[in-house]
């Protein structure tokens, strides 16, 4: 009987000791970079300033070191874009080349690097192919405007025209020989501002495919671009910003991956004179802010690059470019990008592409869905 | 005499079990498994590192400033914004009060940002996102 009693000691013992020992066991295993124990998946993050925004990215590996990598290759690529690409960092490729002009008879031939050197080649074509909608040679608007500087203001009509006339893809050369750039003009000035974070979201994508990593997320001011999963199969969610509201309000979200996301809109960088809001997107045609009759619209493509120029190029095309892009995508006619588009116009009806209404969800009651190839709402 | 009755009966083995269980049970309770409630941190970065973390379910109402700016940083409700900037859009001070987990605020031209993170991975929570198009 005393065994007994002996037995139920030892029983009640263990019952009131083995609970903080396995919380313990917990707790040392809880590493917070460490979210899952069972395979090793391993979450880092880091938050930089580059390209004249904020950089976030997140990255999922089995390996501690492989994430810590990871993100710093990432980051010390983008700075170099940023260093090779900016048009206000004073020994940037872009200005020496923006300095470059002025008083000389001929164009004066600047060394580019091959960076720099590509992205200028990528932002000239698709220049060339936008019918006007998109120009790197925006620059000289862009310093005539000050829209994003807090000391915006209204230009003269002949300022403006005066302006105008140093914008034209036909003023930037470039000799893919000898890797160098000229700019055929008075006092041209290119402005990669609306090309330059899709092309850094391809660098990133490229680093995250060589890199034996389960996912990343990578912000670039708003650019996203997502490659893989979270681990174990958990997949990556995207919040659409909704354009009348705040920074963290969205109108819904979409599930995928493997792809970049660029958004253009008069939400964000903007400037209120005399109460009308004025966008930083350039109309090339017209030398004034864009007019649009959309709140913003965002490409998801394969291509961070060629996204970037197309959410700009169809920002300033208004509607109308955005139907028929709807229409060019539901007819299977779409780029080897897999370019597919969200549109939220100014009555809150949101365009969707075909080939993302599997992967969107509308979650805010507030808008109405569009349907593409008319314009007629669904009900 | 012989005793019959075995050492360890059928109710022993039921309470060893149901020990057993217990113990697992109190251990998971004290682990918080079947906790609701998540600790819900803001993290200020500046300059792309991490400048204060701060556990915003235990703060209490506060102001902080970011040493060296014209920052400062608002605590209220276990929430934060930027309550006061000197920069020229002031985007960030539109942005408001943050305290979902996930939700950023930024202060680009002073290199600010505020992430809001939790101590819970919850993949299914509704209206949560990884990240946002904008």
């Amino acid at each position: 009987m005393l065994k007994k009693y002996f037995l139920y000691f030892v029983l009640f013992a263990a019952v009131v000791f083995s609970a903080p020992v396995l919380t313990a066991c917990t707790v040392l295993n809880n590493n917070p970079e460490q979210i899952n124990e069972n395979e090793n998946i391993y979450k880092n993050e880091n938050v930089s300033f580059l390209m004249d925004t904020t950089v976030t990215m997140t990255v999922y590996s089995g390996e501690d070191e492989t994430g810590k990598q990871v993100l710093e290759r990432v980051t010390a690529k983008l700075t170099e874009l940023q260093n090779k690409a900016s048009m206000y960092l004073p020994d940037s490729d872009i200005t020496k080349l923006n300095e470059s002009v002025g008083g000389q008879l001929h164009p004066v031939q600047v060394e580019i690097h091959e960076l720099t050197f590509d992205l200028l080649s990528r932002s000239k074509e698709y220049s060339e192919a936008s019918g006007g909608l998109f120009d790197v040679t925006v620059g000289v608007l862009t310093d005539l405007w000050k829209i994003t500087s807090g000391d915006a203001k209204i230009p003269g009509d002949g300022e403006i025209d005066r302006a105008l006339t140093q914008v034209g893809i036909e003023n930037l050369l470039l000799d893919k020989k000898r890797k160098t750039a000229a700019l055929n003009g008075t006092f041209t000035k290119i402005d990669l501002g609306g090309i330059a974070k899709g092309y850094g979201s391809d660098l990133a994508m490229e680093i995250f495919r060589e890199s034996n990593i389960f996912g990343a997320v990578l912000s670039i001011g708003g650019n996203v671009t997502v490659f893989g999963d979270k681990g174990g199969g958990e997949k990556f969610k995207i919040g659409v910003r909704n354009p009348f509201g705040g920074q963290n309000e969205i109108i819904g979200t979409l599930t995928k991956t493997g792809c970049i996301t660029s958004t253009s809109g008069t939400y964000e960088r903007n400037a209120v004179i005399d109460g009308k809001i004025y966008s930083h997107i350039f109309d090339p045609r017209t030398g004034r802010p864009a007019q649009s009759d959309i709140e913003s619209v965002t490409v998801v493509s394969e291509s961070g690059t060629y996204g970037d120029y197309l959410s700009t190029a169809l920002y300033v095309g208004g509607m109308s470019k955005v139907q028929e892009h709807l229409e060019f995508i539901a007819a299977g006619q779409g780029t080897d990008t897999n370019d597919g588009l969200i549109c939220i116009d100014k009555q809150k009806n949101v365009w969707i592409s075909d080939n993302l209404k599997q992967d969107f969800e509308l979650t805010d009651a507030a808008f109405t869905p569009g349907l593409p190839g008319s314009n007629e709402q669904v009900t | 005499m012989k005793n019959n009755r075995r050492f360890i009966s059928r109710l022993d083995l039921i309470i060893l079990f149901a020990a057993i269980a217990l113990s697992v049970m109190l251990g998971l309770v004290f682990s918080g498994v079947f906790s609701e409630k998540e600790t819900v941190s803001a993290v200020i970065y500046h300059g792309g590192s991490v400048y204060r973390r701060i556990n915003l379910t235990g703060h209490k109402d506060d102001r902080i400033k970011i040493e060296g700016h014209e920052v400062l940083l608002e605590i209220k409700n276990h929430r934060i914004a930027f309550a006061d900037t000197l920069c020229p859009d002031r985007i960030c001070e539109r942005t408001g009060f943050i305290g979902t987990p996930g939700q950023t605020a930024v202060c680009a031209p002073n290199r600010v940002a505020v992430i809001v993170i939790s101590d819970k991975h919850n993949p299914d929570k509704d209206g949560e996102v990884d990240v946002i198009a904008t």
